[in-house]
């Protein structure tokens, strides 16, 4: 790496909310197939109401793909971890906000 | 580089048979995967267990591990016994797998080549597949951590990155890359920042892949964040409470007085509106601190309360 490189800084584009995928975006990035995104809408983990998903679509199906390839969870189990994730969150902020009252 | 005690990693004897290593594996792969795990460094353990698993489980690989001798010790200074032969007998470890940031580390490497398969991601490693075909390169993702007030004033963070990269030959081997980045105001914890071009070389010509930062916040010191909102606990005492007040109070972009009633109550929220992330607001929760009565006079203060004002805080405990 060069000193330039170094120096330069690099402005990115925020992907936020309003950032859509398209399906063969999904699939390429994830090394999908349409068999499995379907299966996913089966099981209820996204809908697909549009050529495109959104991010926090895209960050389910991130989390969905991971579990299923990295811990062999299947769809089904994988409905299930998301949701506990969800309130597991909303839980840890609360627990946040409880430990600084309380400290 | 140093040397990687596997079996330590893993938990396990270097006696352990094929079942015990795919059931350390797997209990390990839950414990840090970091899609569900808040352990610290869960990503990089999970990576290390992934790497520790993929010798292991493999007959060969393993057979040529233990041929190393069992005194080295986890971090020691390592490079592969003259005449190691495992990576040119065997070409790379895989074609599945490998690609992006460090999926394996120099250890591996220097005695199995590069690339991974098994616990390791699909990334795409790149060897193997048509050389003359022009390949765009793989996708670089990152987490880093910011301060909450750089998401919301905007700043300039300077973040180093493993990364593995790849020869003229497609061979791996890991590097790090430092970058300057400008981190926008108002971004929000899970939001992905793409920096065109910063992935990994295409093959063949094909255009270089992309780099994707996902923002996660720092834990702060007085405020939590909930969303688009925080939240913000202010002590006061209780003739604060009990006479109402004016306090000044911290917000992301400042100090604001906030007036507190009379007759506050511990646990009460007051709500700064606009004070908090992207439009969100500034929840301050009340909490009332009773200053001790460790003097004649202040115990004097206390009697004289308690015999002036009396009052059942259990009122509703029936007691």
């Amino acid at each position: 790496m060069d000193k330039s490189d170094k120096e330069m800084v690099l402005t990115g584009i925020v992907l936020d909310e309003t950032h859509v995928f398209t399906l063969q975006e999904i699939k390429e990035k994830f090394h999908i197939e349409d068999a499995f995104l379907n299966e996913m809408v089966e099981y209820g983990l996204f809908e697909i109401t549009a050529p495109e998903v959104d991010l926090p679509t895209l960050r389910r199906i991130q989390t969905v793909v991971h579990l299923h390839h990295d811990l062999e969870v299947n769809l089904a189990g994988a409905a299930v971890v998301l949701q506990l994730l969800d309130e597991l969150e909303g839980l840890r902020v609360q627990m946040s906000i409880m430990e600084k009252h309380f400290k | 580089m140093q040397y990687k005690d596997y079996y330590k990693i893993m938990g396990l004897e270097r006696t352990a048979s094929q079942d015990d290593i795919k059931r350390a594996y797997r209990k390990l792969a839950r414990k840090y995967h970091p899609d569900v795990s808040k352990e610290p460094k869960a990503e990089e353990k999970f990576k290390e267990v992934g790497e520790a698993y993929e010798v292991l489980k493999d007959a060969e690989k393993r057979k040529a591990y233990d041929e190393l001798g069992s005194n080295w010790q986890q971090g020691q200074d390592f490079r592969a016994p003259p005449g190691w032969q495992y990576a040119n007998a065997h070409g790379h470890a895989g074609d599945a797998g490998g690609g992006g940031f460090d999926n394996v580390s120099d250890f591996f490497e220097s005695l199995f080549g590069g690339g991974g398969g098994g616990g390791f991601r699909q990334g795409g490693f790149q060897q193997g597949r048509a050389r003359n075909r022009a390949m765009r390169g793989e996708d670089f993702h990152a987490k880093i951590q910011v301060p909450l007030e750089d998401a919301v004033n905007g700043a300039v963070r300077q973040i180093q990155l493993p990364m593995t990269e790849y020869d003229e030959q497609g061979r791996p081997h890991t590097t790090t890359k430092t970058l300057k980045v400008k981190i926008p105001a108002g971004v929000k914890p899970g939001q992905q920042i793409r920096l065109s071009g910063q992935g990994s070389p295409g093959m063949g010509g094909g255009p270089q892949g992309d780099l994707y930062l996902e923002m996660n916040f720092e834990k702060h010191r007085l405020f939590d964040l909930d969303g688009n909102d925080i939240y913000l606990t202010l002590p006061l005492t209780p003739w604060e409470a009990a006479l109402g007040t004016k306090i000044t109070v911290p917000t992301l972009d400042g100090k604001v007085d906030l007036k507190i009633p009379e007759n506050s109550q511990a646990g009460q929220k007051m709500r700064l509106k606009g004070k908090g992330i992207s439009g969100g607001d500034e929840y301050v929760i009340l909490k009332i601190v009773i200053p001790p009565a460790t003097t004649p006079a202040a115990k004097e203060l206390y009697e004289k309360m308690a015999k002036e004002m009396p009052f059942n805080p259990r009122v509703n405990l029936g007691i």
